[in-house]
């Protein structure tokens, strides 16, 4: 490390040396292309990048040069115009054609710019036109818009839909299996970030993308750069946006009577007697009782079924040569669609708002040195109730039956079952409960200092970079519960009888806190060059350093060290002629958490490409093929994320009194308190890419399409195969797991023009991901499909069903369901996997798709994610469309909210079960009260045989209860006017847009019920609404 | 521009200070932690990590509850209604069938404990040459208790679940793959060869004797005994050929080279080793005095006159040692186990150690109305193999000490400072002081006297059903046989009142009135003489009667009865018999009979008796009748060949292939 600091220092030594002095003059002009003037061309000098321009708002430029001076245009989507300067200039005019070949499109890849046509690895560049949706966090808008990643949403509610995403799927079952979110080179929190500051998004996927990142790059990485300043033209941009949502996809339960009449019927499927009387049903069907017999629809009572988001976003980007600019303000505000009583002392509705800022400053300090300083701050307030959990509010909707507690007893007091969680009513949870806030702030400050040392060798260039982040958060609680009663009947007079279910709950406050600090420092050095137009090559060092620490985990002398981490990363590409490419890649990376010798990890990785498309005999035999690249790409990459134990390579040992076999004295001891693992490294992920890339007739058509395989090998578990013989006093943590995760991604792009106004362009993508865990240590089971491995990740067992019980010679001949004791026709039949003619755990099975969980909810993880969209434009107004959807993903219908009568007064019943085709009745009953015969008995009803109560033979996780939870969603709906004519300009305005987007607006999927992407909540939380959005931009 | 180019320069060069290769190395933060390593760097750390390695053996004296070893629960010597699965009375557990392979409870966790003390004996042996200030002197004590340690943790494994795996010195990786870790189990004979050669290398420098402070940690003598005890089971039927090894372990057989677990076929010889093993016991001198005696307490005018008449055993009325005369019977035997006794310098252990949990566990016993649980019950079995005063057995009594199941005693009667109350059911008068040390009966007296409450002490004590402490009010807390254990109670010993308080008790884990029957056992298991070598001794031994008279005897003559008559010692059959009552009344409740009853191969034939009591469901009239007791518990005892050992751990069976279970579990 010592060298380097010397070559450093030797390097900016030598700045000072540069004194040649020429005569420069003035070239200006006008650059266009066949619709007009363009602004924002990029003018530089070949060979001098310190200089450099832009055209104006005119198309206007400016630049000083000298004679011999290469004059290069460059502008996204064109080609490159190059002009000799042989004199001064005052009206030159440089005119773009369309390009036909953008051989120089660019990629942002790890840690620079990659030419697309040359760039090797698997990257999905997003359109940053794409991302600007009025939604929460941008992690929501990768599903179905990028391809390679797969995302779920599990709740609705402000604040907390904010997506899951995993690029490529889940590929390993240790500690961590996110994506590694970089926003202008340092990690940064993807949820923070507005959309409108974005400049450019690409996701790297293989291990030719990622390798520099060595240790932290195993699960892909999202790679953001937010907008910069630019010289000469001042860019105002006023965004402002409403929203409102609706929530359209509700449970729906049965009101007082119809769920009394099914009570009953429950009561008697099982032999017992009925719960309500004749005259009961008759008061119940009248409503003449409110308060012993209410008809309360919660929904009614606790949701208004919109709400309100709004937004502001004003950013500003202009500078001059020394100094350019970029800054953002933006806040928003986002209801929940609770109905709160405003004359509630209490009451307080969600409500989620955000402020962030930005600056991103770049100061050019000598004609090679440039410093960037970056600065964004982020704050977020996110209200709520005063119940512990607004799930509560949703879990009671499923579970408080309409007869069981009026919105308020006629007596005033307010009704409740017990005294916490779910069983308060919803309308006390949302009004009468106090209310929480939980506060985030996050500020990260960066300084960078470009060198470029072309005076040393031509494209050479280093950089170095500090930064910190500092994150806190504030969660504060003011809790208050009034008196909770349960009406138990009425006095002989015939006065309401309660009593008291909770007693009042004076105001009390909570609060907790946290701190999070990191710093990082990282530098390159960077190599670019072409020799001879044929030999591109491009070199990159890398090294890095950071060093974080969280308050709340610092909790004894071990974990209050801070974590640490530091590398060194390269990359080479070489290019002959844009036709063969190969890039070597490798990461020398370290954590802290290791043992010496062992804390350093290395990772390289290789990729290929080969362009046939640049024979001419390709060109004339396959006119129609515009461009094919295919490349290849292996090589590891790490994932240091292991576990949160911390130096888990250290055997502690605790000092205490001991008393020896009963000694009245003690004397000193010392014993291992933990062992340590011997031999702990890296979780490595060996990642094989194949892709292939193309573009077709005349290059209406594009697509990419990549096959990947992944092995996760040395996942961090806890052993527990190490024999009892072993004498350790823990189970040491170890690199035992092993997993493979596969599958592919792509999509296409078609864009064809129809006349002069009319362009039509189709997209599409698609993300396809399975893994198999290859090993996971667990003690042996007694048969093999008890175990991980060798299954899906994630995968849930339960148990196979036949159907339900015929009759009960059917029960009679069937293996005995250990269950329950008592097994009537219409039970849940299951299979006897092993044989031995007892049904109990050991016949449990892999039986569906996989779960992720997010902390506070488990939700169906797709193995297929797809999106599908077109955009229509006409002249200035554009319609854009995009479905989204998955595939290969599943759901238990289990539980609260779905199975009737599931804790017997708790629980409440969906309208479908009313429907006598929908549940298992007796003929008997049928009969009696009824019902259409034809129903009697039906073996493919969606119920069971109902019980008044939990049912444990029916209640197990089966087949029966599993179901399909892939949907198509359209999920956005744009419609866009763009508006830029004399009289915006009259107003001093560039132009303005007006934009309708819809999101979430249908949904086929086969759940119905709820929203397929949470099924398995059976509708206990905020379901995602569909909402409805009027976003204005205003170009200064 | 030059300016701005120095301060670039001293920017870059101060961020690169950042940069160091130390940067990862937080070893500095560990400073206060104690490492391994450091463990074995002097005298102090090293002997602090010896010393802490007993830890793992726990408190030898819990043989009821959260019990290492199945135990006296576990056997016809004790009975409990205590609930068992919660409560951990693993002993009850094991015998109602509750214990199997993939539910060991605690007695997993004990079992990998003492693999885990294995483990720390193997890490400190690997650096026992390491502490620089560590005297060659020292290096010998530290490295022979290690050696004992690790021989112990072996025996502990081998008695209760069978043979162990042996490991040598190996330090068993703490990160292998599974296969690596895949190992068979040593025979039965190679772990008792292994173990006892051990105990052989850790005696070389154990102190012959430990200093009042260090009561408890094991000496030469405690490896001898051990020696002992290991050669004397491995001699036993159940584990030398003979029809009890082929019926527990014939079928049992290495899955690696399909050599037998336990030998099938007999060699006399190694009852001569036993036996030589537990000559060498009783020879061990200590400054030219026998270093092992049993516990005698002189007698004085409290002490009963002893039977007259008894012309069986010529010695009888000698002085102690040669007879029984000049002491105190009933108070040499109990107060060695209620604390009377100083626990330290009682010549009769050979190795004992000062019990919390033994003080604890007295409370089982205790009267519930007295803050007891009544439930340490001792069958009638027991009762009934406890002799007359003068010796004879129950159905043989004399007219001057008579044995009758009719009516109650109508006179008080103290001695010894026991009180044997009026009104006392006949069956227990006239019986010998074991007896009287050992079981409480229906109208005992209970001193209690260290409570200063009144009315909390000095109390009679009845278990009729509609009685205090009856089973009346109770489905746990109550004696189902009519009996409970008072060895270990001393007469100040209380749980209720104002300073109530227990004596300090001692836990024999091997003591010398075992050795002795040892010692009888084996000798009269020889038809011929032998000349074995034990240790660095060579001994001849043959079935010598006087030899088995003398040690079988001072048992007898401590317990205030007549030794064995000449007819006796004449048959080998006979004097089998006798030893197995002898050991089951002079070691009741010290975890002895478990293990014999096994070794004997009599474990069906005594387990499947039903246990009996009197009848605890009836007031005083019908109370004193011998009853199978009301409880379903009788019935679910399961006798099954298998319960000779415990099983193994079911999923370290079914990791390790070639790790065989033990005969009977499931694997």
């Amino acid at each position: 490390m010592k060298h380097y600091i010397v070559l450093l220092c030797a390097l900016l030594l030598s700045i000072g040396t540069i004194s040649a002095q020429k005569k420069e003059f003035v070239v200006m002009g006008v650059v266009s292309d066949n619709q007009g003037p363009l602004p924002g061309v990029s003018v530089t000098i070949q060979d001098k990048p310190t200089k450099g321009a832009l055209s104006d708002v005119n198309g206007k430029f400016s630049i000083r040069a000298e004679r011999g001076d290469k004059l290069l245009f460059t502008y996204v989507g064109m080609k490159k115009v190059e002009y000799l300067v042989t004199r001064e200039e005052k009206n030159l005019q440089i005119k773009f054609t369309e390009g036909e070949n953008k051989l120089d499109e660019v990629v942002v890849t790890a840690l620079g710019k990659q030419r697309k046509i040359s760039t090797l690895s698997a990257v999905t560049s997003v359109d940053v036109k794409d991302l600007q949706q009025p939604v929460n966090s941008v992690a929501n808008l990768l599903g179905g818009r990028v391809a390679g990643i797969i995302s779920t949403l599990a709740s609705g509610e402000p604040g907390k839909n904010i997506a899951d995403f995993w690029i490529r799927g889940i590929g390993t079952f240790g500690a961590n299996s996110s994506a590694l979110v970089l926003i202008d080179g340092l990690e940064g929190d993807i949820n923070s970030l507005d959309p409108a500051d974005i400049e450019s998004f690409s996701v790297l996927k293989d291990a030719s993308a990622t390798a520099v990142y060595g240790v932290r790059g195993a699960n892909g990485v999202v790679l953001i750069t937010t907008k910069r300043g630019s010289s000469d033209k001042i860019n105002i941009t006023g965004r402002s946006y409403v929203t409102i949502s609706h929530l359209n996809r509700l449970p729906k339960y049965l009101r007082a009577y119809q769920y009394a009449q099914l009570a009953n019927e429950a009561r008697e499927m099982r032999g017992e007697t009925p719960i309500y009387s004749d005259v009961e049903m008759e008061i119940i069907k009248d409503h003449t009782d409110p308060d012993i017999y209410p008809d309360v629809n919660w929904q009614d009572e606790m949701i208004k079924h919109s709400s309100w988001k709004k937004d502001i976003y004003v950013s500003a980007q202009g500078g001059a040569k020394v100094a350019k600019y970029f800054v953002s303000l933006a806040t928003s505000n986002e209801d929940a669609a609770y109905k709160v009583d405003k004359n509630s002392l209490y009451s307080n509705n969600v409500g989620y708002n955000t402020y962030s800022y930005r600056a991103n400053i770049d100061l050019q300090l000598t004609p090679t040195t440039k410093v960037y300083f970056g600065t964004n701050g982020f704050m977020s307030i996110y209200n709520q109730p005063g119940v512990s959990s607004t799930d509560y509010v949703w879990q009671a909707a499923s579970q408080i039956n309409p007869l069981r507690l009026p919105v308020k007893y006629s007596n005033g007091q307010y009704p409740s079952v017990g005294g916490t969680g779910a069983s308060i009513s919803p309308y006390v949870m949302i009004n009468m409960m106090g209310k929480r806030s939980n506060q985030i702030y996050k500020g990260q400050a960066t300084l960078e200092l470009n060198q470029d040392l072309s005076f040393l060798t031509k494209g050479l260039t280093i950089r170095a970079q500090g930064a910190f982040d500092l994150n806190s958060y504030y969660n504060e609680s003011r809790h208050v519960q009034p008196a909770l009663y349960e009406a138990v009947g009425r006095s002989q007079s015939g006065a309401l009888v309660t009593i008291l279910r909770s007693s009042e709950q004076s105001a009390s406050f909570t609060k907790s806190t946290d701190q999070y600090r990191k710093y990082h420092f990282e530098s390159t050095l960077n190599y670019e060059r072409v020799f001879n137009s044929l030999h591109h090559v491009s070199g990159l060092l890398y090294y890095y350093m950071y060093d974080e620490k969280t308050a709340s985990s610092a909790t004894t002398n071990m974990n209050s060290i801070p974590w640490r981490y530091q590398g060194v990363s390269s990359r080479l590409t070489y290019d002959y002629n844009d036709t063969y490419m190969v890039d070597f890649n490798f990461g020398y990376t370290g954590s802290a958490n290791f043992q010496k010798g062992h804390r350093f990890g290395f990772f390289p990785s290789i990729a290929v490409g080969w362009v046939p498309t640049a024979y001419k005999v390709v060109k004339n035999t396959l006119p129609f093929l515009d461009f094919l690249k295919i490349r290849c790409s292996y090589g590891t990459v790490g994932n240091d994320q292991i576990t949160s134990k911390r130096f888990p390579y250290l055997t502690l040992v605790d000092r205490s009194t001991v008393y020896p076999f009963g000694s009245q004295e003690g004397v000193e001891g010392l014993k291992e308190s933990y062992i340590a693992a011997e031999n702990l490294k890296w979780e490595k992920a060996k990642k094989f890419d194949l892709g292939f890339e193309g573009k077709l007739f005349k290059e209406k058509l594009s697509f990419v399409l990549d096959i990947f395989h992944d092995t996760r090998d040395g996942i961090f578990q806890q052993r527990v195969q190490i024999p009892l013989y072993a004498g350790l006093v823990n189970n040491p943590y170890s690199n035992v797991g092993k997993m493979v995760s596969f599958g592919s991604d792509g999509n296409f792009t078609f864009t064809q023009n129809f006349g002069k106004d009319w362009q039509l362009t189709l997209r599409g993508n698609f993300t396809y991901s399975r893994n198999d865990v290859k090993h996971w240590e667990e003690a042996n089971p007694a048969y093999p499909y008890q175990e991980a491995s060798g299954y899906p990740y994630g995968v849930t067992r339960g148990y196979r069903t036949l159907g339900l019980f015929k009759d009960q010679h059917d029960i009679d001949t069937s293996p005995i369901q250990s269950f329950s004791t008592s097994v009537l026709p219409g039970d849940i039949k299951y299979q006897d996997i092993n044989g031995d003619g007892v049904i109990n755990t050991d016949d449990m099975v892999p039986l569906s798709y996989g779960y992720s969980y997010n902390g506070s909810y488990y939700v169906p993880y797709p193995n297929l994610m797809y999106g599908l969209g077109f955009e229509l434009a006409y002249k200035q107004v554009s319609l854009g469309v995009l479905f989204k959807g998955t595939g290969k993903t599943d759901y238990y219908s289990m539980g609260y909210g779905y199975v009737p009568f599931y804790q017997g007064i708790t629980g409440n019943v969906l309208t479908k079960a009313y429907n006598p085709k929908n549940r298992w009745i007796t003929k008997e009953y049928c009969a009696a009260n009824g019902i259409d015969a034809k129903y009697a008995e039906n073996p493919n009803s969606m119920f069971p045989r109902m019980e008044y109560g939990y049912n444990s033979n029916n209640s197990q996780t089966s087949d029966f209860w599993l179901h399909d939870a892939r949907y198509l969603r359209l999920q956005e709906l744009t419609l866009n006017y763009h508006w830029a004519n004399k009289f915006i300009k009259s107003l001093g305005l560039t132009a303005v847009d007006i934009e309708f987007i819809g999101n979430n607006l249908l949904c086929w999927d086969k759940v119905k019920t709820f929203d397929p992407e949470q099924a398995n909540q059976n509708g206990r939380v905020y379901p995602i609404p569909s909402s409805y959005a009027l976003q204005l931009y205003i170009h200064f | 521009m030059k300016k701005l180019n120095i301060f670039l320069i001293l920017l870059l060069v101060s961020l690169s200070t950042l940069t160091s290769c130390n940067y990862l190395d937080t070893d500095n933060y560990f400073i206060d932690e104690i490492q391994i390593d450091s463990v074995f760097a002097n005298k102090r750390n090293i002997e602090a990590y010896l010393w802490a390695i007993p830890d793992a053996f726990g408190d030898q004296g819990a043989l009821y509850e959260y019990n290492y070893t199945p135990g006296p629960l576990a056997t016809d010597e004790c009975f409990t209604m205590f609930k068992t699965l919660t409560y951990g009375y693993y002993g009850m557990s094991y015998v109602l069938g509750e214990i199997n392979a993939s539910n060991l409870y605690d007695l997993k966790d004990y079992y990998s404990q003492d693999y885990q003390a294995i483990r720390k004996c193997n890490q400190l042996l690997a650096n026992i040459t390491k502490p620089y200030d560590l005297t060659a002197t020292q290096r010998l004590v530290d490295y022979s208790y290690t050696k004992f340690f690790r021989a112990y943790a072996y025996y502990r494994i081998l008695v209760d679940f069978g043979p162990p795996i042996l490991l040598g010195d190996e330090v068993i990786s703490s990160n292998a793959s599974l296969k690596d870790y895949d190992r068979p189990r040593a025979t039965y004979d190679e772990a008792v060869d292994y173990i006892c050669n051990e105990f052989e290398e850790a005696s070389k420098g154990l102190p012959k004797t430990v200093s009042i402070m260090n009561f408890g940690r094991p000496t030469q003598g405690a490896a001898y005994g051990l020696i002992a005890r290991l050669r004397l089971y491995q001699a036993s039927p159940a584990f030398n050929g003979g029809s009890a090894a082929k019926r527990y372990f014939g079928n049992w057989k290495r899955t690696s080279d399909k050599a037998d677990y336990v030998n099938q076929t007999y060699d006399e010889k190694r009852w001569a080793v036993a036996a030589a093993a537990c000559k060498r016991v009783m020879d061990m001198q200590n400054a030219g005095q026998q270093l092992y005696s049993l516990h005698v307490v002189d007698a004085d005018g409290d002490t009963p006159a002893l039977p007259t008449g008894i012309t069986s055993d010529p010695d009888y009325y000698s002085k102690w040692p040669a007879g029984s005369a000049g002491i105190d019977p009933f108070r040499s035997y109990s107060e060695m186990f209620n604390g009377e006794s100083v626990l330290a310098t009682n010549p009769e252990w050979v190795w004992a150690r000062r019990s919390a949990t033994l003080v604890a566990n007295t409370e089982m016993a205790f009267p519930t109305k007295y803050s007891g649980w009544n439930s340490l019950c001792i069958p009638q079995k027991i009762v009934d193999n406890y002799r007359m005063f003068d010796g004879r057995q129950i159905d043989n009594s004399s007219e001057a000490y008579p044995y009758s199941e009719t009516g109650f005693t109508t006179r008080q009667t103290s001695f010894s400072g026991y009180r044997l109350n009026s009104g006392v059911y006949n069956m227990y008068a006239n019986r010998e002081m074991r007896f009287y040390a050992s079981v409480g009966f229906s109208e005992c007296f209970w001193p209690m006297t260290s409570t200063t409450s009144s009315g909390l002490s000095n109390r009679t004590i009845t278990y009729y059903f509609d009685s205090p402490n009856g089973k009346q009010n109770t489905t746990t807390d109550f004696t189902a046989t009519g009996y409970v254990l008072k060895k270990y109670i001393h007469p100040s010993d209380a749980w209720t009142g104002d300073n109530a308080r227990r004596m300090d008790k001692a836990y024999p884990i091997i003591r010398y009135a075992d050795i002795l029957l040892m010692y009888a056992e084996a000798l009269n298991n020889l038809t011929q003489s032998y000349t074995v070598q034990i240790g660095d001794e060579q001994m001849t031994v043959s079935r010598d009667v006087e030899a088995i008279r003398s040690a079988f005897n001072q048992v007898r003559h401590r317990a205030g009865l007549p030794g064995l008559s000449t007819e006796e010692l004449a048959d080998p059959t006979t004097m089998q018999k006798l030893i197995v009552q002898e050991r089951m009344i002079e070691l009741l409740n010290e975890n002895a009979r478990y293990y014999d009853v096994r070794r004997w191969g009599i474990y069906e034939d005594v387990e499947s008796v039903p246990i009996t009591g009197m009848n605890a469901d009836s007031g005083k009239d019908g109370f004193y009748t011998r009853v199978i007791p009301n409880t379903s518990r009788i019935g679910s005892r399961l006798v099954n060949k298998k319960l000779v050992f415990l099983p193994l751990p079911l999923d370290e069976v079914r990791k390790l292939p070639s790790l065989d279970q033990n005969p009977g579990w499931e694997k």
